[in-house]
């Protein structure tokens, strides 16, 4: 920080920092200054003129925004000069503004109106036509309406310096300047949304809430993200009981003031004609509608009839629902209890330690030298977590990457490998003993550098991505780099899915770990599989696309008498053979707590009442464990504190194993992770990011002599079959990718029955 | 008639091939980048002869040149940056210096790179020069290169510098210095906001001098004259000799180099007086955006920075546009709002919003259809302009309008009671 | 290179890139722009996407540019640029008059183009530097001085 300097901001006597602007100084000092361009996270681009305050000696009105303050510095804010200058720039922005104030969304929360009724004049001297502007389709998300922009320019910084991806311009010169993408093209940001709180009129406005309700009508719910292991702080807008938009609330030390495309937009889920508004029993090929307490006789019979059960639980359930979902399953004398239904390599399940974090807070990115991410597309795997890390690129911090395919990042990384998955390991055995880990002359390899950099910096971090998570040889991956981390002094974190993974294992959503990591009797979820139970129980999870070999799972559920979901959708008939559907809130209707993965406990409170007779998750299961005659215990606030405390425990690690390999070397590898809106049904429900550009794309990437070898080059489209079912799918040539590989998301509906993301495929001529 | 007419810039103009290296030597030139190449005086020096010279700099503002030499720091790497990217309405001078005496300019670049302490020197010309002016140009370029006036190491030196040749695209606020730091980065050309300097914050963020093409031709016949001969031209404040763009109503328009502080009437007088025997009406005695002078203001007015800024104009970039007593000065007026008003970069919202509305309402009251109101917006819309904006351009759109307003605001009342002109034809 | 950038075009924008650090290709895209313009006479987005590609820079980035400048067309325009001044000076001394007698000897307006392809007339706002030999137009960047329509027309019969 700079010199102390005392500056007279309306006679009063002001300490600042030398160089800081004067607008940061008034804002901490209360004092109000108009503004429309500056944003205090953006650069300063001083063009609204809105800010203009006089300053003792300057020739002329000088904006607060970019003038730095120095010491002896007299501001006056509000004298008449200062003011005058003001309502200039408030007559030539109101000229060319539209006043379709009754029609605007922005009405009541616009920026200019509030300024122009404290500095505009009721008559326009303006008889000339005004300008008139067409509108750009930026796609489903975000709507526009030109004609009302004041060339701020806030969203073009944005896109530009937070986004990382410039998106839009300024197209033209003058007055007839235009704030845009030039070509027909839709934003593909997956923080799209934040132009439309950074907007300060009405020129960019939320798409899916466009003309649907007036600002001040809306109540506001403080929430939580429900999608990631971010936890950003929102506020959820409701109108009677409606969701109608979303918005971030600011939280310095997590979401800043942004918020995901996924979090802003998911709560159209919650309105979505698939609704599951209450019970329904199996009848033949259709549901029946029945009572809850029709459903919870059926479920608890059921329960006390069936011999072996499984119970597999979405990552973003509650704490409250977590530990339900275990005690009732448990209670019932199920061995496989599991929340990362995503992965397919349980081995040395006691080898992590009890709750996954990322190694340190949001905040402490930046202090770190070096960053690996293995496995991870982060921009849509955990949006904001990756907007901190390009953060802390921005301000030095390394970041080496392996992937099984190149992304699209909007940050340089230092390092980016990609390789196949089937390579993981051995690189990973390279750099682990390598000399350079141990502080010795390095090569040129990357494995050889990446060993040096680990070695030698202070502050070094390694992060498994859901990638490498769900890898068919997780548990060596993660030895590895347990070790790798152990001999160079680097923190390791981990990065599921789900918007509390940490509480799903506080609270032992996993085989192997009762709650607070009590060691268990349980049999994981590969071994159930091959060992089908009588019985699955399905929560907030959608088992054809929320696990990792749909096609094996299915078979595994027609081994069973009984399937259960507690689930927010009906699920196709035809798709899933559930027996009884018990329906529970989503996005925008829970209650209870998330924890994120630097480990901070948040709750939420329902915005809304779930529609028809949806209950509460956690007193819906509950009432079940009631009806199968077990006692549940912790009422309430005391279940809560009880969980707390679970996060106190002492958890026996156990040695990890380092041989076994499982993946093949044979054949085409299918690779690829859910993409951004397929991770949980909520998304999958959301129906302007189902429609974004980001929520569509589904192809096949392939290295060109890989296709070639499959006789593609020329083919646009192939045929993919993997364990029985097939599909015909666009193909992409990428230069980048494994020569063995073809990388596909996964968790989409689209893809049918697919088997496992990291299996062999076939690739065939259409 | 007069003393010192074409002696510096367009010293070579009597040349045959007055753009040559060879015209260039017979007057002269690259004795004084041989005398530092082979002295390597202390860069400091060198400001401060320029500093002593009074030289002021001539692409507008009158800027002390050695004053600005002096902000930049000694660091590893810093430009300078040549404006040649003349688009003041009226002005024309230096493509003449670039088409005649191109030698000039690269001798100054080179003198200015190493007084500043420059690696590099950038010419940015604006794009309607991509023909001779800048043929002409790179062909000096190449002279130079060949014999050894420039590149790396020059003449066993241990001197490095090179000059670049670049051009604009179409962009009359690309004259501006920031904006047209921002055009070689390869942006729009959107001005800066200033503070910082670009002394401080420039080309690429790096410290950086900008000076006009005649600043820097200048800069070589001062340091070869002795000491005291530049300053001893002109006037007190008003040092050294400065190019003249005489355009407009007389009969023999031309660039003519003369000491500051020459009378008007005899500046007139050499541009063969008002054409086809007619009166003088007004005079913009430095580019388009500077405030008009009526005749009688103009009649014992000597051209240099003090005497017109006691006038209530100034003497900006050197370009005198001449109008006779037949002009309509609303027309002019309107003519000269149109061109800010489609040059405004529309950056920042009082220029943007501002130009276009002036525009418009000057167009309605030249068509007859404008009202008393007309007038209260014409003076003070340009004051909500001026010293509003990031860049000068606001206060170059205010300014024309302020000052035809103030000295002939009768042809505007005219036009708004009767719907035409009182000048001209009835 | 690619289709669009032949490798004639890529050496041409290189001479550009020559002037600047290599670390500030962006600084060529005025050069790249004006090159990519004289090839192929006007630009497109998809040319405007080779020179970001090629430039390694976000399209989005070249657009703002190539729309800035008015030096830059993008629809297909006459093979010839006539450019008449009407600033200040030229206005002053009949450069109107001079636009409009080679809008009527054209028959088109300025900012349109001959229909044989011949001659595009810019719509020039700028004064272009020649104001001590007005009235005045640029013929593809070649000065034409104190003109007159005789004048005009015999510059305008000899283009091709």
């Amino acid at each position: 920080m700079s010199d102390p300097v005392t500056i007279t901001l309306n006679g009063r006597a002001v300490e600042a920092a030398a160089g800081e602007m004067l607008i940061a100084v008034a804002d901490r000092e209360g004092v109000p200054i108009p503004r429309f361009c500056y944003h205090p996270k953006l650069s300063v681009a001083a063009n609204c003129r809105m800010c203009l305050v006089e300053v003792e000696g300057a020739r002329g009105p000088v904006p607060a925004c970019a003038t730095p303050v120095m010491d002896g510095m007299e501001v006056q804010t509000r004298s008449e000069f200062a003011r005058e200058a003001q309502r200039a720039t408030m007559e030539f922005l109101l000229i060319n503004h539209p006043l379709d104030c009754p029609i605007c969304d922005q009405g009541g929360e616009c920026e200019l109106q509030d300024l122009a009724l404290e500095y505009g004049s009721d008559i326009s001297r303006y008889s000339e036509a005004r300008r008139v502007v067409l509108d750009p389709d930026l796609g489903s998300l975000v709507s526009t309406d030109m004609t009302r922009c004041i060339h701020c320019t806030r969203c073009v910084r944005f896109t530009e310096e937070i986004a990382g991806e410039q998106e839009l311009g300024a197209f033209g010169r003058g007055e007839f300047m235009k704030i845009g993408t030039y070509i027909q093209r839709a934003m593909n940001s997956e923080l799209s949304g934040c132009v439309i709180d950074l907007c300060p009129v009405g020129a960019l406005n939320a798409r899916p809430s466009r003309m649907s309700a007036r600002a001040w009508e809306l109540d506001n719910h403080p929430g939580l993200g429900e999608h990631d292991g971010v936890g950003s702080r929102l506020s959820r807008h409701t109108l009677r009981g409606r969701q109608i938009r979303c918005v971030p609330l600011v939280e310095e030390t997590i979401n800043e003031s942004w918020l995901s495309d996924r979090d802003r937009f998911s709560y159209q889920a919650a309105a979505h004609p698939d609704r599951l508004c209450w019970p329904l029993a199996r009848h033949r090929n259709s549901w029946v509608r029945v009572s809850w307490e029709e459903a919870l006789d059926q479920a608890a019979a059921a329960l006390a009839e069936s011999g072996e059960k499984a119970g597999l639980i979405h990552p973003s359930s509650t704490v409250e629902e977590c530990f339900r979902f275990q005690q009732l399953l448990r209670s019932c004398g199920a061995r496989t209890v599991e929340h990362r239904a995503r992965m397919s390599d349980f081995r040395g399940g006691r080898q992590h330690p009890h709750v996954p974090t990322l190694g340190c807070t949001m905040d402490q990115l930046a202090e770190s030298d070096v960053i690996v991410l293995l496995g991870s597309f982060l921009r849509h795997d955990q949006p904001i977590l990756n907007y901190r890390l390009r953060q802390a690129v921005n301000s030095g911090t390394e970041v080496w990457i392996i992937n099984p395919a190149p992304f699209d990042w909007n940050f340089a990384p230092t390092q980016e490998a990609v390789l196949s998955p089937r390579i993981w390991l051995t690189l990973l055995h390279t750099i682990e003993r390598s000399p350079a880990a141990a502080g010795r002359k390095s090569g040129t390899r990357f494995s050889e550098q990446l060993a040096q950099r680990l070695g030698e910096a202070e502050n070094a971090l390694f992060w498994l991505g859901p990638l490498a998570l769900n890898h068919p040889d997780a548990s060596l991956l993660y030895a590895s780099v347990r070790n790798l981390c152990k001999q160079t002094g680097t923190r390791l974190g981990t990065l599921p899915e789900g918007a509390n993974a940490p509480g799903a294992w506080l609270t032992g959503c996993v085989a192997h770990r009762g709650p607070g990591g009590a060691a268990m009797d349980g049999m994981d979820l590969s071994a159930r599989i091959q060992e089908p139970p009588d019985l699955w129980v399905f929560y907030g999870m959608d088992p054809a696309c929320d696990v990792a070999d749909p096609a094996q799972l299915r078979r595994a559920l027609a081994a069973a008498r009984t399937t259960i979901g507690f689930q927010s959708f009906i699920p196709d008939p035809e798709h899933l053979p559930y027996d009884l559907l018990l329906p529970i809130p989503t996005v925008g209707e829970r209650s209870g707590h998330l924890i994120n993965l630097e480990g901070r406990w948040q709750s939420m409170t329902a915005a809304v009442p779930p529609p028809g007779e949806v209950r509460d998750g956690a007193e819906a299961l509950v009432e079940l464990l009631r009806a199968t005659g077990h006692a549940p215990g912790l009422a309430g606030a005391s279940l809560v504190a009880h969980c707390r405390g679970l996060e106190g425990r002492t958890v026996r690690v156990e040695k990890p194993p380092r041989s076994g390999k499982r993946l093949s070397d044979k054949g085409l590898l299918r690779v690829g992770s859910p993409s951004i809106y397929q991770q949980d049904p909520a998304s999958r429900h959301a129906h302007a990011l189902q429609q974004s550009e980001l929520g569509r794309d589904l192809v096949l990437r392939l290295h060109p002599e890989t296709l070639r070898k499959h006789g593609l080059t020329n083919a646009t489209h192939a045929r993919l079959s993997q364990d029985g079912e097939t599909l015909e799918l666009p193909l992409v040539a990428d230069p980048r990718m494994p020569r063995d590989c073809v990388y596909l998301v996964t968790g989409d509906a689209r893809l049918g029955l697919l088997g496992n993301a990291f299996g062999e495929v076939d690739l065939r001529h259409v | 008639m007069t003393r010192h007419h074409n002696e510096m810039c367009f010293a070579t103009l009597e040349h045959p091939k007055p753009w040559t290296l060879k015209a260039y030597e017979s007057v002269g030139g690259y004795r004084a980048w041989r005398k530092i190449l082979a002295e390597r005086p202390p860069r400091r020096d060198l400001i401060e002869q320029v500093k002593a010279s009074g030289l002021r700099g001539r692409g507008g503002a009158g800027f002390p040149t050695g004053m600005k030499w002096s902000f930049m720091p000694d660091c590893e790497e810093s430009y300078l940056v040549c404006n040649a990217d003349e688009s003041e309405p009226g002005t024309c001078k230096d493509r003449d210096i670039l088409r005649f005496n191109p030698h000039a300019l690269i001798e100054g670049v080179a003198i200015a790179c190493y007084a500043t302490g420059a690696r590099a020197g950038y010419i940015y010309l604006r794009e309607e020069f991509t023909d001779e002016p800048h043929f002409r140009l790179r062909a000096a370029l190449r002279e130079a290169y060949e014999t050894g006036m420039l590149g790396s190491d020059i003449r066993g030196s241990g001197i490095t510098i090179n000059l670049f040749d670049t051009l604009g695209a179409g962009a009359y606020i690309c004259g501006e210095e920031t904006a047209l730091l921002e055009s070689l980065e390869g942006k729009k050309g959107f001005p800066r906001f200033k503070p910082p300097f670009p002394a401080n914050y420039g080309l690429w963020g790096r410290p950086t001098t900008v000076n006009n093409v005649e600043t820097l031709a200048l800069v070589p016949g001062i340091l070869r004259r002795e000491p005291g001969w530049f300053d001893g031209v002109g006037t007190e404040k008003s040092p050294g000799t400065r190019c003249f763009s005489v355009s407009g109503h007389v009969s023999r328009p031309g660039n003519h180099e003369l000491p500051l502080g020459t009378p008007f009437a005899d500046l007139l007088e050499l541009c063969g007086g008002v054409w086809k025997n007619r009166e003088l009406k007004a005079v913009i005695p430095g580019g388009s955006s500077v405030p008009v002078l009526p005749a009688e203001a103009m009649a014992d007015l000597n051209m240099d920075f003090e005497s017109l800024a006691a006038a209530g104009s100034m003497l900006g970039s050197g370009a005198v546009i001449v109008m006779d007593e037949t002009t309509d000065m609303v027309k002019v007026l309107q003519r000269i709002s149109r061109f800010y008003f489609q040059e405004s970069c529309g950056q920042c919202t009082p220029c943007r919003e501002g130009t276009g509305w002036l525009y418009r309402v000057l167009t309605r009251i030249v068509e007859g259809q404008g009202t008393e109101g007309d007038l209260k917006i014409l003076e003070e819309v340009p004051a909500r302009i001026e010293g509003h904006t990031i860049c000068a351009l606001g206060d170059a759109a205010a300014w024309p309008v302020q000052g035809i307003l103030r000295h002939f605001r009768g042809e505007f009342e005219h036009y708004i009671r009767h719907g035409k002109s009182m000048v001209g034809p009835s | 290179m690619s289709d669009i950038l032949t490798s004639d075009l890529c050496d041409r924008i290189d001479a550009w890139l020559g002037r600047f650090p290599a670390e500030h290709r962006r600084s060529a895209v005025l050069g790249a722009l004006r090159e990519v313009q004289k090839e192929y006479g006007h630009l497109t987005p998809e040319r405007m996407d080779a020179v970001a590609d090629y430039l390694g820079l976000p399209a989005i980035q070249v657009y703002e540019v190539g729309s800035f400048y008015t030096g830059f067309q993008h629809q297909p325009v006459g093979r010839h640029t006539v450019a008449v001044c009407t600033n200040i000076s030229c206005w002053l001394r009949g450069g109107e008059e001079i636009l409009a007698h080679i809008e009527k000897s054209l028959g088109i307006r300025a900012g349109e183009s001959t229909e044989d392809g011949r001659i595009f007339l810019k719509s020039e706002e700028e004064c272009l530097a020649g104001c001590c030999g007005a009235p005045m137009m640029q013929v593809d960047h070649v000065y034409h001085e104190n003109l007159t329509p005789e004048k005009i027309d015999k510059i305008l019969e000899a283009l091709s």
